[in-house]
C-alpha cells in the first residue's frame, strides 16, 4: 500500500533528479556535439564565429534543461495560460514595433538582448493545448464549439507569425496545434473534413495570401530547374552538395560546395546539407536515426504517463521535434518547398537551441511525473 | 466515502437521512465509476492515437531516408575526393556541335578561373596593394577596392575572376604572386555568334542545356561526351540569315523567319529566326530575340495553303485541271464575304485560280472537296500536329477543333486563314508536294540517304503540282522571285494579322514558299516576314509578291551556284498558249475582244 502511494504521489526534488532519463540526455549531447563539429567545419576550421557561441549556449541551455526537468509539473500546468498570454503579447509587440531584418519583422530588442517571440510561442502552444485538454472531458472535446475555441488558440499566433512574414514557423505552430488536437481525441472525420477544406482553399491562398517569393519557392519545388540562378539557387546548390557527398562523404572539412561558399545559409537552415556533403549518406542516416530515437523516447514517455497533461505534453513535444526534423531535412533534400526551419540542436541559433532544450527538459519532467494521476495535477490551481 | 458520512452531524430522524445519504452515496459511486470508465476509455483512445503517431513518424522518416538514398547514393555524381587536399579535376568533356561539313558551331575550350588563398597570400606578400596593381594590369576590368577586400579577407578560397583566357593566365603566372591559384575550367564558345542562335539554343552557366539542340541533345553531349553533327550547312544558313536580316531592315518589319529544307531527306539545311541573339551572351537577349519564329511561332500563312488545297483536290479527283470556276464577284457565305485582290471578268481554270491566287476559286474547290478530305490530307501532311523535329521549341498548330471546323472554316482554311502553323510546318508539307508525293519528317541531324515515308499524293498529282508551282513564278504572283535558269516554283501568301475581333488591314504577314529546281526538286525554301511596311520602292505595297519574292530570288541566286545546280536556259517550263498550264493575263478578254458569256460558264475556255 505504501509502495503504491509513493509511486503515485508527487515525487520530491531529489527523486526527480535521480529519475532523470540519462540515456536521452546523452543522445541530446551527442547531437549537439555533431552540431559543434559541423559548425567548426562551416567556418573552415575555426571555432569562431559559430561553434564557440553554440557551445556556450549549449552549456547554459543544458542547465536550464535540468532545471526544467526537476521542476514541479503543476507549476507548468498553472502558468501555461500566463505563458501563452505573454507570448501573444510579445508577438503583437513585434508586429507593432519589432526590428526588421532580412525583409521580415521577427525580432524584439530588449536592451541588447535579441528575442524572437515566435520561438517562445512554439513551447507555449504545446503547453496551453495540453492544459486545455487536461481538464476537458472527452465528451466535451468532441463538441464543435469547444474545438472552435481551441482553433482560435492555434490560429491567433499562426496568423501573427505568418504575417511577420515567417511562413515556416507559422506552419510549424499550426502543425503542432493540429497534432495536439489529434492527440486530444478530436474525431477523425473532422480531420478529414479539414484536410478537404484545406486542399480546396489552396487556389485562394495562392491568389491572395502567398507573397511572390513564397510562390517562387513552391514553383521551384515543383520544377527545380526553373530558376537555378536566383530563386532556386538554395535548393539547387543543396542538392548538388548532397549528391556529391555520396555514401561516405568527402571527409571532414572537405566539402567543396560548403567550403567554397556555394551553399548559402550553410550554418543555419542548410546545415544538414553540409553534414551530408562531408559525412555522406552514412552521416545523414546516423543523424536521422538519433532524432528518431529521441522522438520514440518522447512518444513512449507520453504513453507511460498516467496523467493527461503529461501525455499531451509529451506527445506535443514529440510532434514538434518530428516537424522540425522532417521540415528541415525534407526541405534541404527537395521533398517539400523551402521554408525557414532550423534543424534542432545542430543549426546555429540561440533561441532555437534554448527552445529545443526546454522542450527536452519538459519531456524529462513528464517522465518524472509519469506515475502521478490527473487529480493531483489538475487540482493545483485551487 | 468518509466525507459523506462526516457531514452527517444531525442525528434526528436518523434512519430516514441515513437512507437518503446511502442512496446519494451509491449514486455518486456509480457516477464515479462511470467517469473512471470514461477516463480509462479516453486514455486508451489517447494511447491508440499515440501509436498511430508512431506509425506516422516511421513513415515520415522512411520518406526522408529513401530520399537521402535516392539523392546521395543512387544519383551520386562526383567521385568523393580521396585525398585531404584541394584538388581540382579537369572538367568533363562536353561534346561539340558540328554542321554537315564538320564546321564547328559550338565547342568547349579550356579556360582557367583565378582564385586567391588569402591566408597564404598574406603570409608571403608584404604589400597587397602592389600585388593588386599587378593583377589589375592584366585584368583591368576588376574593381580595385573589391579586389583588395578579396585579397585580404583571410579566407582560403575566393574567386578573383572566373574564366580568364590562357594568355591572361600565363601573364598572372609570370608575376609569381604567392597565394594566387588557378582552377581548371571550360567555357562553351559559339564561334559563329548570331548565325545559328535558335538552332543551337542556350547552355546555362551550370552546363545544362536550356534551349535548342543544346537542350534536346544534352544527354548525348554532356553525359556521353559525343559530338553532334547537324544537318545545317553554315553556308546556306548564312545566306538565309543575311537575306532575311536585310529584308527585315529594309521593310522595317517586326521580324522574320526562314527554313531551307532538302525535300527528299527532310534535312533542315538552314533555319533562321530574326531578330536573333548571340548564344555567347544569351543573358543580354530579350524574350523577342530568344523566340524561335521558325518552329514555335504560329502564323496564318495565307495563300501558301492553296498549294495544299490544290494538291488534295487533284489527288482526290475533286477537280481536274481544265475545270472552270466563276470568280467575278465576292463569294457570300452567311454574313461573311470572301474577297479577291482582283476580280476576273472571265471564269478561271484551276491553274489560273492557283497562279492568280484567287480566294474565291480556292474556296469553291474546297467546298466541292469537303471537310473530311481536307482534314485527311492536312493531317497526312503534318499540318495538324507538332513537327517531330529534335528541338524543344515546337508547338501544335492552331485550328478549329472538332465541330467548330464548319464549312466556312473549310473555305477559309483552303486559302490559309483560320489555321496557324509554323514556317517549319509549311516547309515540311511543301517538300511532300514536290518530292513525288511522299510524306517526310523534318530533321536537324545529317542523313545519308532519302528518308521518304508512305505516299500521300500519287505521281500524277506530284508532277502537276510542280507545274502549277512553276506557273506562279512564270506568270502569277511570284514573278519577282524568278532567277533565270534555276526553274523556281513558288507560292506566295499574304495574310492580314489577326487582331482583336477581326483582322488588322494595315498589319500584314507575308510568306513565300518556293522549291527549286522545278524539273527535279531539291530544296524547299519557306520565308516569312512579319508585319512589313510598304516603302517607296514597292509603291507602298507590302504583299508577298513585293516583299518576300525578291528575298527568295536573292537567296536562290546565291544558293544555286553554291549547291552545284547548273542553270538550264533551254529547258523553259513556261507553258505555251495551247498548254493546259497556260495562265491568261488579267486583261485577257479585252485582248481577245470578247467577253465570255455567263451562260457559257461550264464550257472549256478554249473550245
Amino acid at each position: 500500500m505504501a509502495d503504491i502511494k509513493s509511486r503515485t504521489s508527487i515525487p520530491s526534488i531529489r527523486e526527480r533528479f535521480n529519475n532523470i532519463n540519462w540515456a536521452l540526455l546523452i543522445i541530446v549531447t551527442i547531437l549537439s556535439c555533431v552540431g559543434f563539429t559541423v559548425l567548426y567545419s562551416a567556418a573552415s576550421g575555426h571555432f569562431k564565429p559559430w561553434a564557440y557561441a553554440q557551445i556556450i549556449r549549449f552549456i547554459i541551455g543544458f542547465f536550464i534543461m535540468i532545471l526544467v526537468a526537476i521542476s514541479d509539473m503543476r507549476l507548468w500546468y498553472k502558468y501555461s495560460y500566463f505563458l501563452y498570454g505573454i507570448s501573444l503579447i510579445l508577438l503583437i509587440a513585434v508586429a507593432l514595433m519589432g526590428h526588421v531584418g532580412m525583409g521580415a519583422r521577427r525580432w524584439l530588442y530588449i536592451g541588447s538582448f535579441r528575442l524572437q517571440p515566435s520561438e517562445i510561442m512554439k513551447i507555449a502552444i504545446i503547453l496551453i493545448l495540453a492544459r486545455v485538454y487536461a481538464k476537458t472531458k472527452i465528451e466535451q472535446t468532441r463538441k464543435f464549439y469547444h474545438q472552435l475555441l481551441v482553433i482560435v488558440y492555434i490560429t491567433l499566433p499562426t496568423i501573427l507569425v505568418a504575417t511577420q512574414p515567417d511562413l515556416g514557423t507559422g506552419t510549424f505552430i499550426f502543425g503542432v496545434g493540429f497534432f495536439m488536437l489529434w492527440l486530444a481525441g478530436v474525431q477523425v472525420w473532422r480531420f478529414i473534413l479539414a484536410g478537404v477544406i484545406g486542399i480546396t482553399s489552396m487556389p485562394i491562398m495562392w491568389m491572395f495570401i502567398l507573397k511572390g517569393y513564397q510562390k517562387n519557392r513552391i514553383l521551384n519545388f515543383l520544377n527545380p530547374e526553373r530558376d537555378p540562378q536566383n530563386t532556386g539557387y538554395h535548393i539547387t546548390q543543396s542538392k548538388i552538395a548532397l549528391g556529391s557527398g555520396g555514401l561516405s562523404g568527402k571527409g571532414f572539412m572537405h566539402g567543396t560546395q560548403a567550403q567554397l561558399n556555394f551553399l548559402p545559409e550553410k550554418h543555419t537552415d542548410f546545415i544538414f546539407t553540409l553534414l551530408g556533403e562531408e559525412f555522406g549518406f552514412i552521416g545523414c542516416l546516423a543523424i536521422i536515426s538519433l532524432y528518431f530515437i529521441i522522438i520514440l523516447f518522447a512518444l513512449f514517455i507520453a504513453i507511460r504517463s498516467q496523467n493527461k497533461f503529461g501525455r499531451l505534453l509529451g506527445g506535443g513535444i514529440a510532434c514538434s521535434i518530428f516537424l522540425y526534423v522532417f521540415i528541415n531535412t525534407g526541405m534541404v533534400m527537395g521533398v517539400i518547398p523551402v521554408v525557414g526551419i532550423p534543424l534542432p540542436l545542430v543549426s546555429y541559433g540561440g533561441t532555437a537551441m534554448f527552445t529545443t532544450l526546454i522542450c527536452i527538459g519538459l519531456l524529462l519532467n513528464v517522465y518524472n511525473f509519469r506515475h502521478v494521476d490527473d487529480v493531483k495535477i489538475n487540482n493545483t490551481s485551487n | 466515502m468518509n466525507f459523506i458520512f462526516n457531514k452527517d452531524k444531525h442525528k434526528h430522524n436518523k434512519d430516514d437521512r441515513e437512507q437518503r445519504y446511502t442512496q446519494r452515496a451509491t449514486a455518486k459511486i456509480i457516477d464515479k465509476f462511470a467517469i473512471q470508465g470514461n477516463i480509462k476509455g479516453a486514455i486508451e483512445s489517447g494511447r491508440r492515437r499515440i501509436k498511430f503517431l508512431i506509425a506516422m513518424v516511421l513513415c515520415g522518416f522512411t520518406i526522408l531516408i529513401w530520399r537521402a538514398v535516392d539523392l546521395m547514393v543512387l544519383s551520386h555524381r562526383v567521385a568523393p575526393a580521396s585525398s585531404f587536399s584541394w584538388g581540382f579535376k579537369a572538367p568533363k568533356k562536353i561534346g561539340s556541335i558540328l554542321d554537315r561539313n564538320d564546321v564547328v558551331v559550338a565547342v568547349n575550350l579550356p579556360e582557367q578561373s583565378l582564385y586567391v588563398n588569402s591566408i597564404e597570400f598574406l603570409s608571403q606578400n608584404e604589400s597587397p596593394e602592389e600585388a593588386a596593381d599587378k593583377i589589375l594590369s592584366i585584368l583591368p576590368n576588376l574593381n580595385k577596392s573589391k579586389l583588395m577586400k578579396k585579397l585580404t579577407n583571410h579566407k582560403s578560397f575566393t574567386f578573383i575572376k572566373k574564366l580568364i583566357t590562357p594568355m591572361e593566365a600565363k601573364k598572372v603566372l609570370e608575376y609569381g604572386i604567392v597565394g594566387l591559384h588557378f582552377k581548371p575550367d571550360s567555357k562553351r564558345i559559339y564561334p559563329q555568334n548570331n548565325l545559328l542562335s535558335h538552332v543551337i539554343g542556350i547552355r546555362g552557366v551550370d552546363g545544362g542545356g536550356l534551349q535548342g539542340v543544346e537542350k534536346s541533345f544534352n544527354d548525348l553531349m554532356v553525359n556521353q561526351g559525343k559530338d553532334l553533327q547537324l544537318s545545317i550547312d553554315v553556308r546556306v544558313q548564312h545566306i538565309l540569315r543575311s537575306e532575311i536580316e536585310k529584308t527585315v531592315e529594309k521593310f522595317n518589319a517586326k521580324g522574320g523567319a526562314g527554313v531551307i529544307m532538302d525535300v527528299k531527306t527532310g534535312e533542315v539545311l538552314g533555319m533562321s529566326s530574326y531578330p536573333d541573339y548571340d548564344p555567347n551572351h544569351y543573358q543580354n537577349a530579350t524574350s523577342d530575340q530568344l523566340f524561335n519564329r521558325a518552329t514555335k511561332g504560329l502564323y496564318e500563312v495565307g495563300s501558301v495553303f492553296k498549294a495544299f488545297t490544290m494538291a488534295s483536290a487533284l489527288n482526290s479527283h475533286t477537280v481536274q485541271l481544265d475545270d472552270i470556276f466563276d470568280t467575278s464577284t465576292p463569294l457570300k457565305v452567311g454574313r461573311f464575304k470572301i474577297h479577291d485582290y482582283e476580280y476576273f471578268k472571265y471564269p478561271l481554270r484551276v491553274p489560273e485560280i492557283f497562279a492568280h491566287s484567287s480566294n474565291i476559286g480556292t474556296s469553291k474547290i474546297a467546298l466541292q472537296m469537303g471537310t473530311e478530305i481536307q482534314k485527311k490530307y492536312l493531317k497526312e501532311l503534318g499540318l495538324l500536329d507538332k513537327v517531330d523535329i529534335n528541338l524543344p521549341e515546337i508547338t501544335k498548330p492552331m485550328y478549329p477543333q472538332g465541330r467548330r471546323w464548319t464549312p466556312l472554316s473549310t473555305m477559309t482554311i483552303s486559302f490559309g486563314h483560320g489555321i496557324a502553323v509554323s514556317p517549319l510546318h509549311v516547309a515540311q508539307a511543301l517538300s511532300s508536294l514536290v518530292n513525288g508525293g511522299y510524306g517526310i519528317k523534318a530533321t536537324l541531324l545529317k542523313q545519308t540517304k532519302p528518308q521518304l515515308d508512305k505516299r500521300i499524293f500519287n505521281q500524277h498529282t506530284a508532277d502537276t503540282m510542280r507545274h502549277l508551282l512553276r506557273t506562279v513564278v512564270t506568270s502569277g504572283t511570284g514573278r519577282k522571285s524568278e532567277v533565270r535558269g534555276y526553274r523556281i516554283g513558288a507560292k506566295t501568301g499574304t495574310a492580314d494579322v489577326a487582331a482583336k475581333g477581326g483582322y488588322n488591314r494595315n498589319a500584314r504577314r507575308t510568306t513565300l514558299s518556293s522549291v527549286f529546281p522545278m524539273d527535279n526538286p531539291k530544296y524547299a525554301i519557306v520565308v516569312m516576314i512579319d508585319k512589313p511596311l510598304g516603302i517607296k520602292e514597292t509603291h507602298g505595297y507590302a504583299t508577298a509578291g513585293w516583299v518576300v519574292a525578291p528575298l527568295v530570288r536573292n537567296i536562290i541566286s546565291r544558293l544555286g551556284p553554291m549547291m552545284n545546280i547548273i542553270p538550264k536556259y533551254d529547258v523553259e517550263l513556261k507553258p505555251q498558249k495551247t498548254s493546259k498550264y497556260y495562265i491568261r493575263p488579267f486583261n485577257w478578254n479585252k485582248k481577245m475582244g470578247q467577253v465570255t458569256p455567263r451562260h457559257n460558264i461550264h464550257k472549256k475556255w478554249y473550245e
